[in-house]
């Protein structure tokens, strides 16, 4: 098992042991200069991509900038404490926890049964495979334009359906009444992902084995049993990876709902990203929309940590 | 379908004298973000003296995407004809979607790459942009060209005493109404709100719609409450609103409100859910026959044209209890020309093509169907009826300085539209109320007011 992987490991296994025994300058000059080709781009880009205006966010988050003026007058943190006392702030946090908790649930819950049923060798598995990714290949802004006509109030196909069943009673305009909005967008949030997280499940069952399952037969274990002992353990490292991008998603989420309802109607969908594009662009408070941006940078951070503690923790104990 | 309009429009000055009130006084309409693009302002230049050297080079115009992609092809035809009777300057025009516009503008002033841009001119948007030194001054290229720009037009570009834009089209919000139902079913145009609500009701009686008013986008309804407050307290109730002599949740603020978001909502006068109704959506319930009026601006005139296959009317909202009827008009966005432009003769050079009196005739009021905020002569242009209705309506309303009123979110800061578009959205949903709404309206102003973000009076 292991005699095609010796040679390397023993080759990293050798130089680490010549690094300690102190190998020749010339050498370790040479190491360094590889990892520096080989790391630097990708450094290069994230450290001006990513790391600087993270950065540039932080500083722009304790200034009073309107978006335009040349000089950007430092307030300290009174953004953040102006944050505190925000109603709509705090309004769209609340859309924000529901999404996380629905828009998370949901997708797996319905993305997870299939991806097992796809992985077991169901009929057509190739076609059923292709036709729930189909959404994942469409932009979420096409996607929010599709749902927008499925919900539309005057020839939308949802209350078509509805009034074509004898349910017309229930037509309604989803996306214009604060009490179904939300839902109605998280909908077509949820119909947009739950086949990227098939995807990911099935790759994630791709891993286990199999001998696994059939002793697990053998043993006398019913279908619920191997998934719940077997099954679910063995995809427990990718549950935890879809569980941390699907929550981070959560909370920065903005395309949809802006196509969709632009945070309507009134402030009914209004989450944390729009919040910030609102403040930053709509109302020239660019640090204070800096600001919401922290807010949601620090809880996507936040859970990701907590999320990857869980994920090293199950890999220690297992 | 067309007719001839022969009459000088010097009118049109008095219309302008109108909108404006005094050289200072508050402007017009929608955002400008939501103009055709290139329907910029123009008017006949006096006399252009030729500059000493012609200006040379390419001059980089970015504006907000046209609604119509026929329209945004003739925008571009238009930069066609300018640069091939130009051959050293080259316009080079960019669209884009007028959100998008809003994101980027201060990075693409501030690096030089566009020359001449179109933007909103109220104090959230140009006034913003030149506080923060991004705007050229444009008066001496004013005084260099002699632009015949109305008074009143160039108050609404001027910011701390400079004049930094050029006025873009003059625009008036009314309503407009399908001529042949009204017709066949006996209306005429109602003088009162009473009458309006009578024609209303026969028309939900036959299963029309009467108003195709459609609030998704969130800003149609600043229009709306625009018209109704507009002729509740006139021009100077709103200048005193605006400088703060009055406050926006008073009785007859609360009225206006109450009048278009409750009372007109829960008659059943609007298409069902109007905060599910896009804007493209409510005008296409007007085009197809299935809603009798829609409540809009001019900007509408070239689209509405094309596309209805009916007679159409336009009316200003009625009186209310015996007020005065003093439509909703101004200014839709302005020119200007960046400051860290590298080239803003041949940008002004461009202006002043766009103001030359064959070119206002071609493009303004024969292709566009714009009224641009200078004196203009109609003579020998060919129109269509709505179009020439709409001149000619803009044209007998001017008499008197108060005859108009001003489409709030143009004036108002940016704090104050994003309370009113959200909150007519929640009173239409019926989580609001017209009071509760007004209070918060008043306190958003006041806010501003404090922060120095609302217009001076002069």
């Amino acid at each position: 098992m292991t005699v095609g992987t010796a040679p390397v490991s023993t080759g990293i296994r050798g130089f680490l042991a010549a690094r300690r025994a102190g190998r020749p300058r010339q050498a370790r000059r040479t190491s360094r200069a590889l990892v520096a080709v080989f790391v630097g781009p990708s450094l290069l880009i994230y450290l001006m991509f990513m790391v600087y205006p993270f950065l540039g966010t932080v500083m722009l988050s304790l200034t009073s900038w309107d978006g335009f003026a040349r000089t950007k007058d430092f307030i300290g943190l009174d953004n953040y404490v102006v944050l505190l006392g925000d109603e709509a702030f705090w309004n769209a946090l609340v859309h924000n926890l529901l999404w996380a908790v629905v828009g998370t649930a949901a997708p797996i819950l319905i993305g997870l049964p299939l991806a097992i049923v796809l992985w077991s060798g169901a009929r057509f598995r190739l076609a059923f495979r292709a036709m729930y990714f189909l959404p994942v290949i469409l932009p979420s802004v096409v996607a929010g334009i599709i749902w927008g006509w499925i919900y539309n109030p005057l020839f939308g196909v949802l209350n078509s359906l509805l009034e074509g069943v004898g349910l017309g009673s229930f037509t309604n305009g989803w996306l214009g009444d604060p009490d179904t909005a939300l839902w109605a967008v998280l909908g077509a949030a949820i119909w947009g992902a739950f086949g990227t997280l098939v995807v990911f499940f099935l790759a994630g069952l791709q891993g286990i084995d199999l001998n696994l399952i059939d002793a697990a037969r053998v043993d006398g274990a019913n279908a619920w049993q191997r998934t719940r002992h077997v099954i679910l353990p063995g995809i427990a490292p990718m549950f935890t990876f879809v569980l941390t991008i699907t929550l981070v998603g959560a909370f920065s989420v903005f395309d949809i709902i802006y196509v969709l309802t632009l945070g309507g109607p009134g402030t009914a969908t209004e989450v944390l990203a729009g919040y910030a594009y609102k403040m930053a662009f709509g109302r020239n408070f660019a640090g204070y929309g800096s600001a919401v941006a922290m807010i949601i940078a620090a809880l996507s951070l936040v859970l990701a940590i907590a999320f990857l503690k869980i994920r090293e923790r199950g890999q220690v104990s297992g | 379908m067309t007719k001839r309009i022969s009459f000088i429009f010097a009118s049109v000055a008095l219309l302008a004298v109108a909108c404006g009130g005094s050289t200072n006084g508050p402007a017009t309409p929608r955002p400008a973000s939501q103009a055709p693009a290139g329907s910029i302002p123009a008017g006949p230049a006096a006399s252009t003296p030729a500059a000493s050297t012609e200006p040379t080079g390419t001059v980089n115009l970015l504006v907000g995407i046209a609604e119509e992609p026929a329209i945004e092809q003739r925008l571009n035809d238009q930069v066609k004809e300018f640069n091939d009777s130009h051959p050293n300057i080259q316009v080079k025009r960019e669209s884009l979607d007028n959100d998008q516009l809003r994101t980027v503008i201060q990075t693409r002033l501030s690096s030089g790459s566009v020359d001449l841009f179109g933007y909103d001119t109220g104090p959230g948007f140009g006034g913003v942009l030149a506080r923060a030194g991004l705007l050229a001054d444009m008066g001496p290229a004013y005084d260099r060209y002699r632009w015949p720009v109305f008074d009143w037009a160039k108050a609404r570009c001027t910011y701390k005493g400079v004049l930094s834009c050029l006025p873009g089209q003059v625009e008036e919000v009314g309503i407009y109404y399908n001529k042949t139902m009204f017709d066949a079913d006996g209306y005429s145009e109602p003088k009162t709100l009473d009458d309006l609500k009578t024609i209303m009701d026969g028309l939900k009686a036959k299963g029309i719609t009467p108003l195709a008013f459609g609030d998704q986008p969130k800003w149609p309804a600043g229009h709306q409450f625009s018209m109704t407050l507009s002729n509740i307290v006139g021009r100077d109730g709103l200048d005193a609103r605006f400088y703060g002599e009055k406050h926006w949740n008073d009785a007859e603020t609360v009225k206006a409100i109450d009048i278009f978001f409750k009372q007109f909502k829960d008659a059943g006068y609007f298409p069902k859910d109007p905060n599910a109704v896009t804007y493209e959506d409510a005008n296409a319930l007007f085009y197809s026959g299935k809603a009798a009026m829609i409540p809009t601006g001019t900007w509408l005139v070239s689209e509405i044209t094309e596309k209805a296959k009916f007679d159409v009317g336009f009316m200003a909202f009625p009186s209310i209890d015996g007020s005065s009827i003093s439509p909703p008009a101004g200014l839709g966005g302005g020119l200007f020309v960046n400051a860290n432009s590298k080239n803003p003769d041949a940008a002004f050079a461009y202006i002043d093509w766009l103001l030359k009196p064959e070119q206002i005739k071609k493009w303004d009021l024969g292709t566009f169907a714009s009224i641009p905020a200078v004196p203009i002569d109609a003579s020998s242009v060919t129109v269509s009826p709505l179009f020439g209705k709409v001149l000619s309506d803009l044209a007998a309303s001017s008499g008197t300085s108060g005859t108009f009123g001003y489409n709030i979110d143009v004036l108002a800061p940016a704090a104050f539209n994003d309370v009113m578009s959200d909150g007519f959205q929640n009173v239409l949903a019926g989580k609001e109320t017209p009071q509760g709404l007004a209070d918060k309206l008043e306190a958003a102003y006041q806010k501003a007011m404090a922060a120095g973000d609302t217009i001076q009076k002069p």
